[in-house]
């Protein structure tokens, strides 16, 4: 076993073993470091379920929970404590701050939390975490700490809450049910349930998320349950506002979400693990190649084949321990790099992982060498030994087609594993060699391309050409693997860089610059002078009201149907007008006109939804606002042009439908002031955040209740969100891109000894050393060249059905990105290409023959 | 039958030590079939060889006489006949069998001196002790290259290396093993003149002194004629 190290490390010194090697920790680092995300970010967020709740279940509603609900939980022996949640527009009480921010407030009983506790600290420098089983009391306010770095505000001093003022006495540095682990946005502010009156900002229509937390014993829990449900199969009215919200139900659903989240990282590691197999697989047929001897030699020494199969397999086992464990380390160290992304979501502290990634990325470094190094190492055992006498006998080495289907096994195995699901393996596979199909096809045709070019060069650029050509095999292998990496990279940084931007210069010049919500009925024609004393342009404002589609005709609509539609699953907005709001477009009945019957309310519904809920024209719908149920007939069906970015509605009703229930009003409106300065300078993000429009302070001083929203902010959050996704994506394809550079090390290696015999011919010959530098270079950059273009079309098709379909745009070019390809192209392969063959051109030629002999 | 001509060297040769043959062969043939037809490469050759003797087998390209070297050194199996080395009749065994014969009796020396480019000199050299478990390999290798006059060259790669360097080198791996027979493959074939003058005196003077027996396949008949006794192949059969 020691001779066998010793042998491994020869072979090591010897160069023989270092694609190998690196093509393992490639592939092993890729896996280790998404997999390690993937179940840190899983561990946290199951973590943060089981206290989610700040209870053992919740009802839920949004609507104010109908007394009904406590008084049977007290009579089954459960805690309680209400909650109310909502966002409201806060503003600094620091004279000289102008600062305003859009908080998430949330009332809360003095029971609560019922479950877990809320970590307090008293300042910004205390580091010392008081824990807490009980809201703050009246009067006061605990304020998440970054809303005093926002408002310029300390603890201590006043807070203005809607009509009433409070002092901030705490800091929250945690809260038990932040609301499955996304950091949101807007900062808290929490206070006591007591106090929500005083505010006046709950008012009939308002947007609040009501729940009320339980408590108890398994048995009252339980018996609370099977209460609940026997609810919901009666008739109601008010149960169709409210859910039972369990950490079973929550746990299930994350579980899956986060199963599909783990496989797509785990699938986009999977072409990394692709392309260092193939650089593994080139390379240990090179180190087959070059074992033959040496196994001839032992067995003309005596060595029995039982003896060298069993010096192979120590030192392949020893080559796959030290590579899997420098892979796992690697992969380690580049997860805290994909963990700083993951922390803008998941909050700072992720817990440590579990074993299974650690297995997942071993198990991955085994199936590689047994996929990829063993076929092409396999049969060197029945080498004959007459070898060391007779050259020309056949090496038996694995037929190269056995070795490719051994290799797709398993990847297959690998991406079952990864996945969960044979037939998303089967897919994902199928696609990525399709992928590889189509540009293996595209590579081809530019290959002839070039090469019928070369004829007509100048002597270097022929020979580079040729040598293409002459190999391309071997290029077509390495055009294969970097040009899907690079259009992977470039789709990636697309759609970070331009896609957002571009979006963003299409939306129409009177695109509003301001959503203003929750508007009063009363308060509606005095902020619409205000608005007017701003300067700020308004148009249509909708009344809106919340509710939900309780039945058809007749017929109650169960949870399961409603469920199919992603808009109806929860409570919606509604509105009425007597006009088609712009860009929408009838596809179905009549809109109704100036003279429609009013004692009649009609529902005009949105095309898709009417689909998934299986609604159509003639259909009576029961609504229900607020426990308060209606009957409505659908007479038209519409298509909604959602990237307008202007108010868009499910169902909109005639005209008078929703007055009883007192709607608050929305409007998108223009203030030309930011207009202009959004228009000067779209894409810079500096500038967006300074751009407050004067109009807001005053108007939402004037109405506490009323909310603005920048529509600049509001894409400036997307924008964030995707740099940020797309950071992490770039990172991964930055290794999976290390495995392509694998690959044409490898495929140089591969035919080094040829090369070196051919251009030792040359030189021999009397060919300068620039000619044969300036063939390699002409050969690895038309090879970067070709790679980055078929990247850039391939990216381009992908953006343009990115433009068409998900962000219904008018689609265009993007020359930077095909200059990005093709450049990075012939930079990155010129440069490795060259830097690989180097001794190609500085060995002497003499030196080179000899080698070879 | 072919026989066998023992011929008496001239006396610049050493004489043969007249002593138990340590190879036999019997009647041996080897066909081999191309396409449709059976090519005869060795036709029925006995042979017999004494311990101490040094042997070379001489005769145009295509004669067999690397084949013959193959079979005698327990690499391949004839299609007919017996080959026993030492005592141990190798064509009754298994590859197993044969190897573990190899391993005890036999070393090789080739025309492309089969170093292995990955290691150095001495790293050859001690590569077959290393595996047979030999203790003290590096001493033994160092010796043995010291002995070849390469005492200098321990820590070269081969391609740092001379020809005729390369095949002292091999010449050295050969003897360290210390083996019963050692098997010449054209040793001075890929050398000039001079170069393959220097190596086959080093061959004949570690035969000597180590008493190995020498089987040495050679197209030079100035190489051969350095050996106790000339056996001549032509078409498969020992003419000479």
């Amino acid at each position: 076993m020691l001779l066998d190290i010793k042998l491994l490390w020869r072979d090591w010194r010897g160069g023989q073993l270092g694609l190998i090697v690196w093509s393992l920790v490639l592939a092993v680092a890729v896996v280790t470091a998404v997999s390690l995300l993937a179940d840190r970010v899983e561990r946290g967020l199951n973590e943060q379920i089981s206290a989610f709740l700040a209870a053992d279940m919740a009802v839920r509603s949004g609507i104010e929970i109908a007394p009904l609900y406590k008084s049977q939980a007290d009579d089954a022996g459960l805690q309680t404590a209400n909650t109310a949640t909502f966002v409201s527009m806060l503003f600094s009480s620091n004279p000289d701050s102008e600062a305003n921010h859009l908080a998430a407030i949330k009332a809360v009983e003095s029971t609560y939390p019922l479950r877990g506790e809320l970590e307090l600290v008293d300042s910004f420098e205390d580091t010392t975490i008081e824990l807490s089983q009980s809201g703050p009391p009246v009067g006061e306010v605990w304020v998440e700490p970054r809303l005093l770095t926002i408002l310029d505000i300390k603890v201590g001093d006043t807070l203005e809450v809607g009509y009433a003022e409070f002092t901030i006495s705490k800091l929250i540095a945690n809260e038990p049910d932040r609301g499955g682990g996304f950091s949101s946005a807007a900062a808290r502010v929490m206070m006591n349930y007591a106090d929500l009156a005083k505010t006046e900002l709950i008012r009939p229509g308002s947007r609040v998320n009501y729940r009320l937390l339980l408590a108890g014993d398994t048995a009252a829990v339980d018996q609370y349950k099977t209460w609940f449900a026997e609810l919901d199969s009666g008739d109601s009215q008010l149960q169709s506002h409210v859910r039972l919200q369990t950490a079973e139900e929550e746990e299930e659903q994350l579980g899956s979400a986060l199963q599909r989240g783990r496989s797509f990282l785990l699938l986009s590691g999977t072409i990394g693990v692709l392309l260092a197999g193939l650089a593994m697989a080139l390379a240990s047929h090179r180190y087959a190649n070059r074992l033959i001897d040496q196994v001839a030699l032992m067995k003309a020494w005596g060595q029995s084949a039982r003896r060298i199969r069993q010096s192979q397999f120590v030192r392949l086992s020893v080559l796959t321990l030290i590579a899997t464990t420098l892979g796992l380390f690697f992969g380690w160290l580049a997860h805290w790099f994909l963990l700083e992304v993951a922390k803008e979501f998941f909050g700072a502290d992720l817990p440590l992982p579990s074993m299974r990634p650690w297995l997942v990325s071993g198990a991955t470094g085994i199936v590689c060498v047994l996929g990829f190094a063993l076929p092409a190492l396999w049969h060197l055992p029945a080498i004959e030994p007459l070898r060391v006498l007779r050259r020309d006998l056949p090496d038996s080495l694995m037929s190269q087609g056995m070795r490719l289907s051994i290799g797709v096994v398993a990847l297959l195995l690998l991406t079952f594993w990864y996945s969960g699901s044979l037939l998303i393996a089967a897919l994902f596979l199928g696609c990525l060699f399709a992928l590889f199909a189509v540009s293996g096809l595209f590579a081809l045709q530019f290959l002839r391309l070039v090469q019928t070019m070369g004829n007509w060069r100048g002597s270097y650029v022929r020979l580079g050409l040729a040598n293409l050509w002459r190999r391309r095999g071997q290029t077509m292998v390495q055009l294969i693997g970097f040009s899907t990496t690079l259009l992977l990279l470039l789709v990636v940084t697309g759609l970070r860089t331009s896609l957002i931007s571009e979006w963003q210069a299409q939306l129409p010049e009177d695109t509003p610059t301001h959503f203003v919500f929750n508007v009063a009925d009363q308060d509606l024609e005095q902020v619409k002078s205000t608005l007017d004393e701003n300067g700020v342009l308004h148009n249509t404002w909708y009344p809106m009201v919340r509710g939900r589609i309780v039945g058809i005709n007749g017929e109650a609509l169960t949870r399961e149907r409603l469920a199919q539609s992603d808009g109806l699953a929860r409570e919606i907005n509604f509105t009425q007008t007597a006009e088609l709001p712009v860009e929408n477009v009838l596809t179905a009945g009549t809109w109704w006109g100036e003279d429609f019957d009013p004692a009649i309310s009609q529902i005009s519904m949105e095309q898709d939804v009417a689909q998934e809920i299986g609604v159509g024209l003639g259909d009576n719908l029961q609504i229900s606002v607020g426990g308060i149920e209606f009957s409505a007939q659908l007479t038209s069906i519409r298509t909604v042009n959602w990237q307008s970015m202007t108010p868009n509605f499910y169902l909109i009703f005639t005209p008078g439908s929703l007055d009883k229930f007192s709607p608050n009003w929305l409007s998108g409106v223009l203030d030309p002031v930011v207009k202009a300065q959004e228009s000067q300078a779209p894409n810079d993000s500096t500038t967006v955040v300074q751009k407050e429009a004067a109009f807001v302070t005053s108007m939402v001083k004037q109405f506490p209740t009323a909310v603005v929203l920048q529509l600049g902010d509001i894409i400036e959050r997307i924008r964030s969100v995707i740099d940020k996704v797309t950071r992490g994506l770039e990172m991964i394809l930055l290794l999976v891109l290390a495995c392509g550079a694998l690959v044409l090390f490898a495929a140089i290696a591969v035919s080094f000894d040829e090369r070196l015999r051919e251009n030792a011919i040359l030189r021999t010959l009397g060919s300068s050393q620039k000619l044969v530098f300036g063939a390699l270079a002409v050969e690895f950059a038309t090879l970067g060249l070709i790679a980055g273009l078929i990247a850039s079309v391939g990216a381009e098709i992908v953006l343009y059905f990115m433009q068409t379909r998900v962000f219904e745009m008018e689609p265009g070019l993007h020359p930077s990105l095909w200059l990005l390809g093709m450049g990075s192209g012939v930079l990155l392969i010129g440069a490795l290409g060259l830097l690989r063959s180097r001794p190609i051109i500085s060995v002497p030629p003499l030196q080179s023959l000899r080698q070879l002999n | 039958m072919s026989q066998v001509n023992v011929e008496s060297r001239p006396a610049t040769a050493p004489a043969a030590v007249q002593t138990e043959p340590v190879l036999q062969v019997k009647n041996v043939s080897k066909i081999v079939p191309t396409g449709d037809i059976q090519l005869t490469i060795l036709d029925n050759v006995s042979l017999e060889i004494n311990q101490g003797q040094s042997i070379a087998i001489i005769g145009p390209s295509g004669a067999g006489k690397s084949t013959l070297l193959g079979l005698m050194a327990g690499l391949d199996t004839p299609t007919s006949g017996s080959i026993s080395l030492g005592s141990h009749e190798i064509t009754a065994m298994d590859e197993e069998g044969r190897a573990r014969v190899r391993a005890e009796l036999v070393g090789f020396v080739f025309q492309t001196f089969q170093l292995l480019s990955s290691l150095t000199a001495l790293e050859n050299v001690a590569l077959p002790l290393e595996l047979s478990g030999h203790k003290g390999a590096a001493a033994k290798a160092k010796e043995y290259l010291e002995q070849v006059g390469l005492g200098a060259r321990l820590s070269h790669y081969p391609k740092q290396l001379s020809g005729g360097e390369q095949q002292r080198v091999a010449i050295a791996r050969a003897f360290a093993c210390e083996p019963k027979i050692l098997f010449a493959d054209e040793p001075t074939g890929n050398l000039d003149q001079t170069t393959g003058g220097a190596v086959s005196d080093l061959l004949f003077d570690l035969n000597d002194k180590n008493g190995t027996t020498l089987i040495l396949v050679t197209h030079e008949q100035r190489l051969a004629e350095r050996c106790s006794r000339i056996v001549t192949i032509d078409d498969g059969r020992i003419v000479d």
